[in-house]
């Protein structure tokens, strides 16, 4: 993998700290692509056929599987395997991160302070929505919502260092493939817009914000997340790549923006992380600021319809094993249906399964999708909804 | 300040922090939970021991360059994609290694292997009575 670009707040480990993270990306990629492989032999050589022979049928839903599997040995060892693997990585960066802090929180302000390209709005009275605040998504010490001293930016710095050994780099070396994806999507599916102002909804630590707008630089390009430390992060990361975009702390259920101010509002893997009245919410809002002809993008991973029982319980790993308490409920809604429902017009609503993240930055996987069981690491196909005002 | 009795070397810090942790409740996967703890235990030391191996790397690489090494050489020392594409497959080896027994279990699941297909592999005069 390509080492990570140094930008201004990325976190450097001392060699032992390092040596940590690489150990993690190795046991990860044993984990996925040795010991999980393993829990479909288990499922077809012996879980199924004992459950056909007690119950005289096929498994009918993910969560009779999920049952049946969590009582084998081999499937109790993969998991703990899987989480273990998850805990570490957080620690292996959090360690490095915390070493660093005042350090990082230092650069990080000079970098937003004096004459900058962007703005950075947080609001002291900002309130967390729920569902961030309690909940450390993925695992992930503090989550978004700590805010562990002044001009903290902890959960930027980890989300940009964790994330990036989870994918092995398959994002690109600036963090930004999400972004560029994005980018081609709008190209290819509105080549009529000319956008002039992109809304990034839940932009975190900031990477696909910037491929936004290196893509379309005649726009301007906001940033919007609940995180302040995101936000810090992610505005002065962005300052030190030379990318002028505008980050404020908001909820994206209910923005600021003005009714039909924004040619294309774009969020990518962040409504998982919400509910159920949120997305409702959210595209409801996209909706109220989208300018007439103007499009919403939602980047995200495939729904779970199509899928086998089986597939699905594997694709479900997440909600009861990596704090994605939402995940389940989200790969089961029907996006078009709450698209039209929002004042969308339905003909204009679509979903996509477009290129891997990866192919979009041309960077080559180090193992095959197809071999890995669990998360693909951006190696796999990206899915998008997709609709017009 | 890393002087080797507040903790330089391996551990690379003077000071230790407290580790943070997610909230929630963390899943029990085994049966018995202390097997839940365990396998946490073995999976870090598994990690700390890659470490050290990655260091022990770093120095004879240095000494086979200079002749000597010292710490801060350790800490200069930075990865390139080469040297970690090397120190990958060394270490993926080396995991395959500690983690044998969960292959082996896998392979046995695979082939569909029991008690009874061990014993039908070896002609009835092979088996001792009990
Ligand atoms: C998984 S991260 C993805 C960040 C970024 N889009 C990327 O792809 O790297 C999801 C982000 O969404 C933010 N988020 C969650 N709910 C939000 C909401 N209602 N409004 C704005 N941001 C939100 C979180 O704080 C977090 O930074």
């Amino acid at each position: 993998m390509p080492l990570q670009f140094e930008h201004g707040v990325l976190p450097k480990p001392t060699a032992d700290e390092e040596a940590r993270q690489e150990f993690v990306f190795s046991m990860a990629q044993h984990s996925m692509t040795q010991i999980m492989p393993g829990i479909v032999s288990v499922y077809e050589k012996q879980v199924l056929p004992e459950f056909k022979e007690n119950e005289k049928r096929e498994p009918a839903t993910r969560h009779e599987i999920r049952r049946s599997m969590q009582r084998h040995p081999y499937y109790q060892l993969a998991s703990s395997f899987q989480r273990s693997t998850q805990e570490l990585l957080w620690d292996s960066v959090d360690e490095s991160v915390q070493r660093q802090l005042s350090d990082l929180i230092t650069k990080a302000e000079q970098l937003s302070g004096g004459e900058t390209l962007g703005n950075l709005t947080l609001d002291p009275e900002f309130e967390m929505p729920r569902y961030i605040r309690d909940n450390d998504h993925h695992v992930m010490p503090g989550g978004y919502a700590a805010d562990l001293r002044t001009g903290d930016i902890t959960a930027g710095a980890l989300y940009d260092r964790g994330a990036y050994i989870f994918t092995d780099g398959l994002f690109g070396e600036k963090m930004d493939g999400v972004g560029k994806s994005a980018a081609q999507f709008i190209r290819k599916y509105y080549p009529d817009i000319a956008p002039q102002k992109i809304i990034d909804f839940g932009s975190g630590m900031g990477g696909p914000t910037c491929a936004l707008k290196e893509a379309f630089p005649e726009a301007e390009v906001c940033g919007i997340d609940v995180s302040a430390a995101e936000l810090r992060y992610s505005h002065a990361r962005a300052e030190s790549l030379g990318v002028a975009v505008h980050f404020s702390q908001q909820n994206a259920e209910r923005t600021n923006f003005e009714d039909g101010s924004v040619d294309v509002v774009v969020s990518v893997t962040t409504f998982h992380e919400t509910s159920r009245a949120a997305v409702e919410n959210i595209i409801r809002d996209a909706y109220r600021i989208l300018k007439s002809g103007g499009a919403l993008v939602v980047g995200e991973q495939p729904p779970f319809e199509g899928k086998s029982p089986f597939e699905q319980f594997l694709a479900d790993w997440d909600t009861l094993n990596n704090n994605e308490p939402f995940w389940s409920t989200i790969h089961e809604m029907d996006m078009v249906a709450i698209c039209s429902k929002a004042g969308f017009k339905p003909e204009g609503v679509f979903t996509s399964m477009e290129q891997s993240v990866a192919s979009t930055n041309a960077v080559e996987a180090n193992a095959d999708p197809d071999d890995i069981v669990g998360s693909d690491r951006g190696g796999g196909d990206f899915w998008y909804f997709s609709a017009r005002k | 300040m890393s002087d080797g009795l507040t903790g330089g070397g391996l551990s690379g810090q003077s000071e230790v922090l407290p580790r943070r942790h997610a909230r929630g409740r963390r899943p029990q996967y085994f049966d018995d939970p202390s097997m839940d703890q365990m396998h946490a235990t073995i999976m870090a030391l598994t990690q700390e021991l890659s470490v050290v191996i990655d260091r022990l790397d770093t120095i004879e690489t240095v000494m086979d360059d200079k002749g000597f090494v010292s710490r801060s050489d350790i800490e200069e020392f930075r990865l390139t994609e080469s040297t970690q594409m090397a120190r990958r497959a060394k270490r993926s080896a080396y995991i395959g290694r500690v983690f044998r027994g969960v292959s082996d279990q896998r392979e046995v699941i695979e082939r569909g292997d029991s008690r009874r297909t061990y014993a039908d592999s070896i002609s009835e005069d092979d088996v001792t009575e009990e």
